[in-house]
């Protein structure tokens, strides 16, 4: 509220009614609204600094939280894939399929249908195992998009049994995205 | 007047109080951030190490090396077989004497481990076993010795070499 002061002498009331106001001119006027803007407006950056502070705090957290959910699923990806009979060697007394040896003519035959079937991956996926020693690939599940917003990947050793019994160091890289 | 003026002052006073207060918490909150995302992050680097060097010594000790030549007590062999088999191999070999060649056999180790551990990690496989007087030490082409304190990750397994029990261990850091 803005003080109206008059600089004329006001004429004196005839009838001093309980609703009339009485103005006068002296040093007793009340600061009004116009004093507290500059405060006001440093209350309010404030709060609005704390507000974004806040929200992006917020935010990188819970993308971090987001992107580590995804990191376990391809890492248990892996270990799934590392473990899946159609891929494995089994051993040569027990029959029993051997985890982390993949059969070179398994994956030759593997096709993404019956690994999909196996993995049961909720997110799609990119798979690849490479041969270290030859160089040779064999990939599975849809081509990593550019542009994906959250992707997180895992990787393992492994070895790779050759047609001709030779076991080749190997890799198996799981990426996955959402 | 002057009241009026002390009273904005004391107002402005405050709020300049209250956006250093908003200031310093808005600095605690980065900082709270910051250490538990770098915290969560060296759990999941440690964890995933530790998986790491297991996959790589049991991938590894599977892998087959050969032919390489090698010379036992003046005798130049050929050696085909997979990398534990070559490991004991060695361990025989210095075992038998000086007038033994083990570089071929050290140097196709170190190819497939070098093939499975991934930049930046530099690694070390040391053998020891009954009655050798000196472990047998393959590292990384360019690393260093791993100083105490750099080793970040190890996994050992049994080595059995002529009944005699030994150990082979794969030391893993960045």
């Amino acid at each position: 509220m803005t003080p109206v002061v008059h600089r004329s002498p006001l004429p004196a009331p005839r009838s001093p009614s309980p609703t009339a106001c009485t103005l006068r001119r002296d040093n007793r006027a009340v600061g009004g609204f116009f004093e507290e803007i500059p405060a006001f407006v440093v209350v309010v950056l404030s709060v609005s600094l704390f507000m974004v502070a806040a929200g992006t705090t917020i935010g990188i957290m819970g993308d971090d939280g987001e992107l580590s959910g995804l990191q376990d699923r391809s890492a248990r990806l892996c270990r799934a894939f590392l473990s899946c009979e159609a891929v494995l060697e089994r051993g040569a007394l027990s029959q029993e399929p051997l985890a982390g040896r993949l059969d070179a003519g398994k994956l030759d035959r593997l096709n993404d249908t019956a690994l999909r079937g196996e993995l049961n991956s909720p997110h799609p996926y990119n798979l690849t195992v490479r041969d270290l020693s030859s160089g040779r690939e064999w990939t599975f599940g849809r081509p990593v998009p550019d542009g994906a917003p959250l992707k997180a990947s895992a990787a393992s050793a492994a070895v790779v049994e050759l047609d001709d019994g030779r076991r080749d160091p190997a890799r198996v890289e799981v990426v996955v995205w959402r | 007047m002057l009241r009026r003026r002390r009273r904005g002052l004391s107002a402005l006073f405050d709020a300049v109080l209250f956006f250093t207060i908003i200031l310093a918490a808005t600095g605690a909150l980065f900082w709270w951030a910051s250490a538990a995302r770098a915290g969560a992050t060296a759990d999941i680097a440690t964890r995933d190490l530790g998986r790491a060097a297991a996959d790589i010594q049991s991938a590894a000790l599977e892998c087959t090396v050969g032919p390489v030549d090698y010379s036992l007590g003046g005798r130049s062999l050929l050696f085909t077989g997979t990398v534990c088999e070559c490991l004991a191999l060695i361990v025989r070999c210095r075992s038998a004497g000086p007038d033994s060649g083990t570089a071929g056999l050290e140097g196709a180790v170190r190819r497939i481990y070098a093939l499975l551990v991934e930049e930046p990690l530099r690694f070390e496989v040391r053998a020891s076993a009954e009655g050798l007087v000196q472990d047998i030490v393959i590292s990384d082409e360019g690393a260093g010795p791993g100083g105490p304190g750099e080793v970040r990750w190890t996994c050992s397994v049994p080595l059995v070499v002529n009944g005699l029990e030994g150990e082979l261990a794969l030391h893993l850091w960045r």
